[in-house]
């Protein structure tokens, strides 16, 4: 027996991947259209549990910087294993929160029981410890409320290698140097015209991306590694060719590049926000006159 | 909070399943044949013992699906009606930024407790036959899915701040023509 359906198969295909681009909604965030948090900063990026750290955010609006000050909290609840968001949903609730107050900037000491809450440590019995993220890092959440948003800052924290032979451990605890927020070099714009394309270029220190030790748990050993940096680009308005640009961390590139098609003339402003593979952020605002 | 260890994943969830189906056929009523199926269900699963049953994530409630043919010489006529009650569906309520990785995160509902719209569907083939030579038959077939061009939703889509949702939706109207040849 012989059939033809070869062209009724080849329409169905093409009718079914028509039909599952139809219903696409925005999947960007580059141009600040509503009040937004960018970022959430901790200085310094890592400490250990009790050590004091200052918390700010970045928060952006249509019209430029937000300096609404946001409500500080830290969240103490851990995220169970059943839940796959970065903070436990327990954290939306009050009653998991130790308020820290209302203000642009706060400095609070980091919980004591952070590395049993959010790290590796257990109970007493016969527990599982936590997982590290991609780093080996664990985090403290801090929620910062601003302009409608909630967002949760994830702060660093310095803890024993609770799952490695002793030696290890050991060597670990002498070596590992704590994460430190890397930095912008100052971007600096001169008047660009309205409807053109602009070169956006962002660098960074040599150093902004440091070299860690990482405890591999397949091997058990340490090994060094290098952050990987990702920046993301912010814009009032305009286009933006890419949200975001990333330098893996195997390549030593310390600036990253995109295109920004200006809006109509008049004041525009922009965000830099670099990120390291550890946790740590630096942001830049540079404010941009669009004139013919 | 912390499992004990080698617990992280426990099978001490259950389920229930609960239905019912109705059936009637026709058989070579003047040369239409055909049957109609409506199948009421529920099925929801416990996945703890501590927590509260939930809707299982293929549970329909209602089912219909009617089928007829009529062939009289050379000729086939063949329709489908599928109706059926959407897939339960864990929807996002809001969201919050996690600064940690620069996106969005989802503020879920609870577990199924939305569902996604109804399906419709209608479908429609007609088929002529014919003889070649000798032993070679063949046909001609026109077949017509989703004849009233519904846009079923196939799951929930959101936008990267999920304050903008949407449905990825099934095919459109789809018409297909093929040729047959028979030995």
């Amino acid at each position: 027996m012989i059939r033809s359906p070869g062209a009724a198969l080849a329409c169905a295909a093409a009718a079914s991947l028509c039909s599952a681009c139809d219903d696409a909604l925005d999947q960007r965030l580059a141009i600040i259209d509503q009040p937004r948090v960018l970022a959430v900063i901790a200085e310094p990026a890592e400490a250990r549990p009790g050590a004091p750290v200052r918390y700010s955010a970045v928060v952006a609006a249509p019209d430029g910087p937000v300096t609404a000050p946001p409500r500080w909290a830290f969240c103490v609840a851990p995220r169970p294993p059943t839940e796959d968001n970065a903070v436990s949903d327990a954290c939306l609730d009050a009653g998991r929160l130790v308020a820290l107050g209302t203000e642009p900037a706060v400095t609070a000491a980091l919980p004591a029981e952070g590395c049993l809450d959010f790290g590796p440590e257990t109970p007493p019995g016969n527990f599982r410890p936590r997982d590290a993220d991609a780093s080996g890092g664990y985090y403290q959440p801090i929620r910062a409320d601003v302009a409608d948003q909630i967002a949760f800052g994830l702060s660093r924290i310095t803890c024993r290698l609770a799952t490695a032979p002793g030696p290890v451990a050991h060597d670990y605890d002498l070596r590992y140097a704590a994460n430190h927020n890397p930095t912008l070099d100052p971007v600096e714009l001169p008047p660009v015209p309205p409807d053109a394309d602009v070169t956006l270029t962002a660098s960074w220190p040599a150093g902004a991306a440091e070299s860690y030790l990482y405890y591999e748990p397949l091997s058990q050993t340490l090994v060094t590694r290098r952050e990987a940096m990702r920046l993301s680009w912010f814009a009032t308005g305009g286009r933006l060719a890419v949200d975001a640009s990333a330098v893996g961390e195997t390549e030593l590139a310390t600036r990253v590049s995109t295109t920004w098609h200006s809006p109509a003339a008049g004041p525009a402003t922009l965000w830099l926000v670099l990120r390291d593979s550890r946790g740590g952020i630096a942001s830049q605002t540079v404010r941009v006159d669009v004139a013919p | 909070m912390t499992p004990p260890l080698a617990q992280a994943l426990t099978q001490r969830g259950t389920g229930r399943v609960l239905g019912a189906q109705l059936t009637a056929r026709v058989a070579g009523w003047r040369g239409v044949t055909g049957w109609l199926a409506y199948t009421l269900s529920r099925s929801t699963r416990r996945d703890a013992d501590t927590q509260a049953e939930r809707l299982f994530d293929h549970d329909q409630t209602h089912g219909l699906v009617a089928v007829a043919g009529w062939e009289r010489g050379p000729w086939t006529l063949g329709g489908r009606i599928r109706v059926a009650t959407g897939e339960p569906r864990t929807e996002v309520i809001g969201a919050f930024f996690d600064s940690r990785s620069g996106r969005y995160q989802p503020i879920r509902g609870g577990h199924n407790a939305g569902r996604l719209p109804a399906f419709f569907a209608a479908d429609l083939r007609a088929e002529r036959r014919f003889a070649l030579s000798g032993e070679v038959r063949g046909a001609v077939y026109v077949e017509v899915q989703n004849l009233t061009g519904r846009a079923n939703a196939e799951e929930i889509i959101y936008s990267a701040d999920f304050s903008q949702r949407g449905y990825l939706t099934g095919l459109p109207l789809l018409a297909v023509g093929g040729l047959r040849i028979e030995r």
